[in-house]
């Protein structure tokens, strides 16, 4: 690692410090906030399962926790510190960004074996990276809030540098825990094989088919015996139901900043279990299609997929767009590319400002209702679904030039 | 030893039956809901208050009333007079006075548990109060007000509930014989929409405007700052507090819905009377709105024996002598009832898996405990990096 | 670029812009940028996701776009082919799963039958054993007497409530052999002629006849047989007319819309039993009405209100356990009880009762109007808390001021009773008599007495006769017949539910529950048959409670009324949206392979 790449992760890292002790009531508040705090990611609820669990009670009894109980077991053994604890989420930051280094580094966003983007010498040094993911204030006040998603962030970033290193067993163990934590990763598990398949070295590459079998084996290997091990740290399968049971039905409807909430508030009764198929499947059908058309660049169709998930997931909160936003980073040769820009980041600074404001009318002035905020999350998911499509048909511009040169520089049109 | 003669029966047999055709039910139960929420609807409270205030002093028990209101009116912040609530601007009733049991307050008045109340479809753990324990000989009071339109009833801006619903449910309480007869009256918006869908005997229904018709309020207080009651309700409530002033009052519902003036009321009112079987003029008021209770003074009719108690404990049928039976029964459900033993065993099972977790209500610490918890943390979290090593070396092998 | 099918791909593609060179990429190549524009080709690798193109429109400024690279269409093709597989392998079913009513199914015409009465011919057959030990020609008696009961039609086989008369086998006297409706004894009796006697507190009843004289010992064996048959008729004919009326809706449709009415079923009862007397159906529609209905466990509440302060406590326990656990223990059989008791200070009655000072018999004295508003039932608390039916006993002492405070009836015992609520009793208390902070275990012992009979009223054990033993036995099976009738009846009624509400879903508990009672319902069937009620009242209560869980399952509560164009409206906002691109993909594709299908045959021609 180069001098700038640790000069930007000390940065980050003491930006997080400072803010810790500097105003050592700013976790707290940000960990309130529903745009950062999931009720399935919320340290606050963290905190009350590991107090139920030290007590030799079942930390699901009550129905306030729903995370992996792994993730018991890792806090119940840290001392019972604050200063630890905000280290521990320091480092983990510092890790993703490691990660997004070597994934920077290995030149796969420029370079796979299917493709080679012409504009390959405007991409940016890795360090560049790096602090685009260290000071993104999405990851910032994620870090700051403590919501469980920073492991899940630092694991899945980690599986990618392994895949891009055509590391298979790193790569699919860490998506395996990704999977464990907070489900949805396991929609990342088509664009990691290709990815992962498409980094190994040329001497020592079998089919692609026997390769697939054995990263699925040892991915379920690997999850049984998460399981298996949370199975005996809680003492019943009770957790299945709490975490995974809680992914797929949204039985907490607290308000995020994502579309399904308002949606299943007003959903008659009889419908609710069709929409929650409807809704999960809307996002699985996006799996097939992104893999099959950015088959050239794993990488990417991996990168969409999670911005996809960001999305459209049941409880998705502004630490998932920041980790899209910052893989979106390593493509940022293709930004030129894009149309919208002004208009996205407009409409994200639009969303991210008002949000809160309006949060703020509705719960506690009471002079808005639900409606203002559920205004707000359309906008917010509207402009990160453009992100989406603007980012997708950049790269796919780009993938289209190397096949005609005499292309480049002109103006295209949907037809 | 007292034996009863056949005299006695025969002066029984003298009783006249149109005494007994009156007295068909037994209980009067009513419930009373009031659909609308917020500050604007005062009125809505008022009205449903107005009528749980009346029933009540007609002699039906909180026990027998099901009060159903958002209850978010008398301590509003906008309330000028708090913890009250006023049917009229002389402000002379305090509505919200100090004997009001809500039985359904706030979000739980909902369409769902309106229908379960009348079906009497509970969760198990619903208390008395909560519930419509009514039967055969239970004449039911049903009072509805708040937002409506054709065949619907707005249920706190949430939902609605339309005619069909609530015709069905009726149905329901037909079929399992949950009422004798139902007065079913209606203050919304076009009001008579919502009891044309009825199909169930010995419904007598009134409703306080057509289709297409509003309902209108009667007044407002310009203290409060609101309108305080609805025409319709109010000119009931008129008749009411004037010419039935206790239980035992003899006027009838063709009285009060003679007294229906559609001009004052500002809407016309209807009357359902095709699936009521009696006339009515026979209808007391009180045969819905009051509390009847047929009282049986002792040695009127009834046979007093004073040595009953004695009898029992005689030898001819003593406690030991029932002990036997009881356990022969004990034996013989067992025998008998499968299904009850397989929960017997459920139950046992269930037993045996809460063991397995100990101590569910402990809420204290156990060093030993603490110390083989955190030796399993720390595995756990060891196996975690160890397979990740190990799948890490595999794949370089 | 050259390009040979030049019309079908103009049909396809359209140049917007053309000519217009647009630097992004920020002069990094300025190279490309001196490519000429006009010879230039636009780009087909975005053609799936465009709208599709005005046909004919052919200006002179179209370029042809070069043609589309197989691969490029066959990932679109796979892109389409993978979103519909998800669609129609996962989504429909998953549709199909969610939005169908599970409706499990249940015997319809079982139920149906049971509830029409058709499965189980309900029979009462009294067992009445005849013990004569100093008659010779018993048996020619009984006979005599069975056929005196049947020709009467009151007691025939034919009718559920049937007696049936055997010589008593054993000399030992019983009495308490369950199955066993009476024992009569017949005792030769010189002074009083025919008499009988009912022992209180036994199943025995004793019947006196005049010894016969030797030489007519016909005449008084035809005699005593007309006796017998009589003292049978006076013993049990109420019962019988009981369990006929109760039985009756069963016969009758409940189903049909004027069924229910009370007047028409009573109409109904008149027109099947024309035989009987409308008093007598009077009597007891009467008694019925103060029946409380039928539960395995009732709560009692004992409640001692008091006008002032006085008295301040009472032996209610040492008396409970005293006077009335054996009444209790005797009635478990039937229902078990639970019993609270609670003591209520200046407890007023209801404002709107007002006694009258009566001055010859120096009383105060409520009218009859008065007593139905006596409870006061917005101060007193009388609510229970127990899920059991409730019954409430009150003993009132009235202030000083008025007492001493009467009821006018024909008894001295100053009570009353609300029919299916409970008994009320007034205790005038000397005043000017010391001890009056407490009332004492005998002081309570007439007031227990009179609850104890309210207590048997408000269960339903007929008053008559005077033997405890068969009043009880008459009460199980008065039960057993009720139990009966509302467990068929109920599952008739969840039957017609069914069947009415299309739109309400039905839970396996609901059929399990259903199986069980139609299983019981056939049990206490067949004991009935057998003659032990107890059993059969225990396999009827079990029959009642499933058929009302299944009724009562708390989530069959029918689906909000929703019309067809409402569904529509709920799924067309989501589903329209995310439909149309599946399907104007497979309309493009469908179009493109008939173009090149037709194109083939051209090139073929």
């Amino acid at each position: 690692m180069d001098r700038k790449s640790l000069l930007v992760i000390g940065a980050g890292a003491l930006i997080r410090l400072v803010l810790f002790t500097a105003f050592p009531s700013l976790p707290t508040i940000l960990a309130q906030r529903v745009e950062i705090s999931t009720p399935v990611t919320s340290y606050k609820r963290l905190q009350e399962g590991i107090y139920l669990y030290t007590h030799g009670v079942s930390p699901y009894d009550g129905g306030v926790f729903h995370q992996a109980p792994l993730l018991l077991s890792l806090f119940s053994i840290l001392p019972p510190s604050t200063i630890i604890t905000n280290l521990l989420y320091v480092l983990a930051d510092i890790f993703s960004a490691i990660s997004l280094i070597q994934i920077a580094s290995s030149g796969v966003p420029t370079v796979t074996p299917h493709h080679v983007s012409p504009r390959k010498a405007n991409s940016w040094p890795p360090w560049a990276i790096a602090a685009a993911f260290l000071f993104n204030p999405f990851t910032i006040a994620t870090c700051i809030a403590r919501p469980t998603i920073v492991f899940t962030n630092t694991i899945i970033l980690h599986s990618i540098a392994a895949a891009v290193n055509g590391r298979r067993g790193p790569a699919f163990v860490s998506m395996a825990m990704a999977t464990y934590l907070s489900l949805y990763p396991v929609l990342l598990l088509p664009p990691l094989l290709f990815l992962t398949y498409d980094s190994l070295k040329a001497t020592s590459k079998p089919s692609i088919q026997a390769f697939s079998a054995i990263s699925m084996i040892i991915l379920s290997v690997v999850l049984m015996i998460y399981f298996k091990l949370s199975h005996l740290i809680t003492g019943s399968w009770e957790f299945v139901a709490s975490t995974y049971g809680v992914h797929l039905l949204l039985p907490d409807l607290t308000p995020n900043v994502g579309l399904w909430w308002y949606f299943f508030i007003e959903m008659f009764d009889s419908f609710r279990a069709f929409f929650l198929c409807l809704f999960q499947l809307h996002l699985l059908i996006y799996v097939p299609s992104v893999c099959l058309r950015l088959r050239k660049q794993p990488l990417f169709a991996l990168i969409t997929l999670i911005g996809i998930s960001s999305i459209f997931k049941s409880y998705p909160a502004i630490g998932d767009t920041g980790l899209y936003l910052s893989l979106l980073t390593l493509y940022n040769h293709t930004f030129s590319l894009m149309r919208y820009t002004f208009f996205l980041a407009a409409a994200i600074l639009y969303a991210t400002f008002l949000g809160p404001a309006f949060y703020y009318l509705w719960v506690y002035a009471g002079s808005g209702n639900a409606n203002f905020f559920y205004a707000i999350t359309l906008v917010w998911s509207i402009s990160n679904a453009l992100i989406v499509a603007d980012a997708v048909y950049a790269t796919l511009r780009d993938e289209h030039e190397t096949e005609r040169p005499e292309l480049i520089g002109k103006d295209v049109v949907q037809i | 030893m007292k034996l009863p003669t056949w005299g006695s029966l025969a002066l029984l047999s003298l009783l006249p039956s149109a005494c007994l055709a009156q007295s068909q039910h037994t209980s009067n139960w009513a419930v009373l809901v009031s659909t609308s929420r917020f500050w604007f609807n005062y009125r809505h409270l008022a009205n449903v208050l107005s009528m749980y205030r009346t029933v009540k002093r007609l002699g039906i028990p909180d026990s027998q009333i099901i009060l159903m209101l958002s209850d978010d009116v008398a301590c509003n912040p906008r309330n000028t007079f708090p913890g009250t609530v006023y049917n009229n601007a002389d402000r002379a009733i305090d509505l919200y006075g100090d004997n009001i049991e809500v039985d359904y307050r706030g979000y739980e008045v909902t369409v769902e548990n309106f229908i379960r109340l009348l079906t009497d479809r509970v969760p198990p753990d619903t208390p008395r109060s909560k519930r419509l324990l009514t039967d055969d000989r239970s004449n039911i009071f049903i009072y509805m007000t708040g937002h409506g339109g054709n065949e619907f009833l707005k249920f706190q801006d949430a939902e609605e509930i339309s005619a069909f619903d609530i015709a069905d449910a009726f149905q329901q309480m037909f079929e399992k014989k949950r009422y004798n007869e139902m007065l079913f009256m209606i203050d919304t918006c076009q009001a008579n929409t919502m009891y044309s869908k009825f199909y169930s005997p010995n419904i007598l229904a009134t409703g306080s405007s057509e289709l297409d018709q509003s309902s209108y309020s009667h007044h407002a207080d310009n203290d409060v700052g609101v309108a305080v009651i609805d025409r319709y309700t109010y000119f009931n409530l008129e008749y009411l507090e004037t010419h039935v002033q206790n239980a035992s009052s003899k006027h009838t519902l063709a009285d009060l819905f003679n007294s229906y003036d559609p001009v004052k009321i500002a809407s016309t009112p209807g009357i359902r009377t095709d699936l009521f079987r009696r006339d009515l003029s026979e209808v007391l008021i009180t045969d819905f709105l009051g509390n009847v209770q047929n009282v049986e003074v002792d040695g009127d009719g009834m046979i007093l024996d004073e040595d009953l108690l004695a009898l029992a404990r005689s030898a001819g049928y003593n406690v030991s002598d029932c002990k036997d039976v009881g356990l022969a029964m004990k034996r013989f459900g067992k025998k008998g009832a499968v299904v009850s033993e397989e929960a017997e065993k459920e139950r046992d099972a269930t037993a045996g898996e809460e063991k397995t977790w100990e101590g569910p209500a402990r809420v204290h610490k156990d060093r030993q405990d603490d110390f083989w918890r955190n030796v399993m943390s720390a595995g756990a979290v060891g196996v975690c990096f160890v397979g990740y090593w190990v799948f890490s070396m595999i794949d370089k092998v | 670029m050259k390009d040979n099918d030049a019309d079908s791909r103009r049909r396809r593609y359209r140049e917007l812009l053309h000519n217009i060179t647009m630097d992004k990429d920020d002069g990094s190549q300025p190279e490309k940028l001196a490519q000429d524009a006009d010879s230039s080709i636009l780009p087909a690798g975005f053609v799936d996701k465009g709208a599709d193109d005005s046909t004919g429109d052919s200006a002179a400024t179209f370029k042809q776009p070069p043609p589309e690279r197989p691969e490029t269409i066959r990932t679109r093709l796979w892109v389409l082919i993978s979103a519909w597989m998800i669609a129609i392998f996962l989504g429909l079913p998953l549709w199909h799963a969610t939005t169908t009513i599970y409706r499990a199914p249940l015997p319809m015409q079982e139920m149906q039958n049971w509830s029409e009465g058709k499965l189980c011919k309900t029979e009462f057959p009294l067992l009445v054993e005849v013990e004569a030990p100093s008659l010779p020609d018993a048996e020619n008696l009984l006979k005599t007497v069975q056929h005196a009961l049947d020709d009467a039609n009151d007691f025939a086989a034919h009718k559920p409530h049937h007696l049936r008369l055997r010589l008593a086998a054993r000399k030992a006297v019983s009495g308490k052999d369950e199955n066993v409706a009476c024992l009569l004894r017949l005792i030769p009796d010189s002074q009083n002629g025919y008499n009988h006697i009912v022992q209180s507190s036994s199943r025995i009843v004793d019947i006196h006849y005049p010894p016969p004289s030797s030489s007519s010992q016909s005449s008084v064996s035809a005699g005593l047989s007309k006796f017998v048959a009589e003292t049978l008729e006076v013993l049990f004919r109420q019962e019988q007319e009981l369990i006929e009326y109760l039985l009756l809706p069963q016969t009758s449709n409940p189903g049909s819309l004027n069924a229910l009415s009370s007047q028409s079923a009573d109409e109904g009862r008149d027109k099947k039993a024309p035989s009987k007397p409308r008093a007598a159906t009077a009597d007891i529609n009467r008694r019925m009405s103060r029946v409380v209905k039928y539960s395995s466990s009732y709560h009692i509440t004992f409640s001692l209100f008091t006008a002032t302060a006085l008295p301040a406590s009472w032996d209610i326990e040492s008396a409970i356990s005293q006077y009335l656990t054996p009444l209790l223990s005797a009635l478990s059989p039937i229902s078990n009880f639970t019993i609270s008791t609670q003591v209520q200070y200046y407890a007023s009655i209801s404002s709107g009762v007002t006694p009258t000072y009566d001055g010859t018999s120096q009383s105060w004295t409520l009218k009859k109007e008065d007593l139905s508003s006596f409870i006061n039932s917005a101060e007193w608390p009388l609510a229970s808390i127990s899920n059991d039916p409730n019954l409430n006993f009150i003993l009132y002492i009235p202030h000083p001021s008025i007492s001493p405070l009467t009821i006018p009836s024909a008894s001295h015992s100053n009570s009353f009773l609300l029919p299916q609520w409970g008994g009320v009793t007034i205790l005038n208390l000397d005043h000017s008599a010391s001890h009056l902070d407490h009332l004492s275990n005998p002081t309570l012992k007439p007031v227990l007495e009179t609850f104890a009979t309210h207590l048997l009223a408000l269960l339903g054990a007929p008053p008559h006769p005077a033997s405890l033993p068969i009043r009880l036995d008459s009460l199980t099976r008065q039960r057993s017949a009720e139990v009966l009738v509302s467990a068929s009846s109920t599952l008739g009624s969840l039957q017609r539910l069914v069947n009415a509400l299309p739109s309400i879903s039905i839970p396996t508990t609901v059929s399990d529950s259903v199986q069980d009672s139609i299983r019981h319902l056939s049990l206490a069937c067949e004991e009935l048959r057998k003659g032990s009620f107890v059993k059969a009242l225990q396999m009827g209560r079990v029959a009642q409670e499933e058929a009302e869980k299944a009724f009562f399952e708390r989530t069959m509560v029918a689906q909000v009324y929703f019309p067809d164009e409402h569904k529509l409206a709920v799924y067309l906002p989501l589903l329209g949206p995310v439909s149309v691109p599946l399907v104007l993909g497979v309309l493009r594709e469908v179009k493109r392979f008939m173009e090149e299908r037709k194109k083939a045959r051209g090139q073929s021609a």
